[in-house]
């Protein structure tokens, strides 16, 4: 889905409507007439890439799509993707995202965003590492169980998520034992 | 030199008889138990039977401040993650590692690896000049 805003100039209301339409999951694009009559655009549709489409990965992939981030998720079983919610608008591509040239199509350099969560720590970790220092994508995030390898992020803009850490917060909010 | 061997099967075989027969210090570290208990009794060198990307299993091999570290798993994530711990947590400067991929080459030595091998490189520039006699960086396509 996409809108289209007209203004003579882009003011404050086309500006309140561009975030009224951002926030409502939809992407953005904001299309006006300078002063000498020639047609402006500004279109800003930010990319995410989501590699690995287990339970998280589908779910990661489903908000941000929701978000109004164009989205492409890469598995290698393409039964993987069967999981999507009807409202994905975004890409399912069938390959193996551990494979550099895999990223490269799927434009990793473009992306803003990229989640790595596929079954392997050393494949996220391998993954997040690629688009955070040779693409430079801007939030990297990798699904990351083992303590030693997220401790090996700490000097990295990486941003890793644990999940037997979250399950542990909140067993312990849960039970009150701490 | 001291060297700590992760991974790889025949290689390794053929790498750590070549490196104790020099006089380094080796040890190894796999996956595979019955491989493990072979490599034990032919080269009588230390290994370790585990999943060289965890921590735990090279405390348990005991490489701290070896001199160098050779990863050849066949995954080639697994051997970043070798390279980049060992590096780390153990003050090994030195890595070599082997990547399937041939791209990896490049990726991986931008990711701080010291020496990055691809044997489908390798070998396709040996070849190139064993059929063409083509000596040079293996970008050369004949016409």
């Amino acid at each position: 889905m996409f809108h289209c805003v007209f203004a003579t100039l882009p003011d404050f209301k086309t500006i309140f409507t561009s975030r009224f339409l951002y926030s409502s999951h939809h992407r953005v694009g904001i299309v006006w007439q300078s002063w000498k009559g020639d047609i402006m655009a500004l279109v800003k549709v930010k990319r995410a890439l989501v590699v690995g489409c287990g339970e998280f990965g589908l779910a990661a992939a489903d908000s941000l799509s929701a978000a109004g981030f164009s989205v492409i998720v890469v598995d290698t079983d393409p039964a993987a993707f069967a999981g999507l919610s009807a409202r994905f608008g975004g890409e399912s591509v069938v390959s193996d995202g551990a494979d550099v040239s895999v990223l490269e199509e799927c434009d990793v350099a473009k992306s803003s965003l990229l989640v790595a969560c596929t079954e392997r720590d050393s494949v996220n970790y391998f993954i997040a590492r690629v688009a955070s220092e040779i693409y430079g994508v801007e939030r990297v995030f990798a699904r990351i169980e083992d303590e030693d390898l997220i401790g090996m992020l700490e000097d990295s803009p990486i941003e890793p998520i644990c999940p037997h850490a979250l399950c542990l917060d909140e067993f312990c909010r849960l039970s009150r034992i701490a | 030199m001291r060297v700590v061997i992760a991974g790889g099967r025949s290689r390794t075989d053929f790498l750590a008889e070549s490196l104790v027969r020099r006089g380094n210090e080796v040890v190894v570290i796999n996956g595979d138990r019955t491989w493990c208990e072979h490599m034990s009794s032919r080269h009588g060198v230390p290994v370790v039977c585990g999943d060289a990307t965890k921590r735990y299993v090279f405390d348990d091999a005991d490489v701290e401040g070896f001199d160098l570290v050779i990863a050849l798993s066949d995954s080639d994530a697994d051997n970043l993650v070798i390279c980049q711990m060992a590096q780390r947590y153990f003050d090994i400067d030195r890595q070599v590692c082997t990547v399937s991929d041939p791209r990896n080459v490049v990726v991986f030595k931008k990711l701080g690896i010291s020496s990055v091998i691809s044997a489908t490189y390798t070998v396709a520039r040996l070849i190139e000049e064993a059929s063409f006699g083509v000596m040079g960086n293996g970008t050369h396509v004949p016409a």
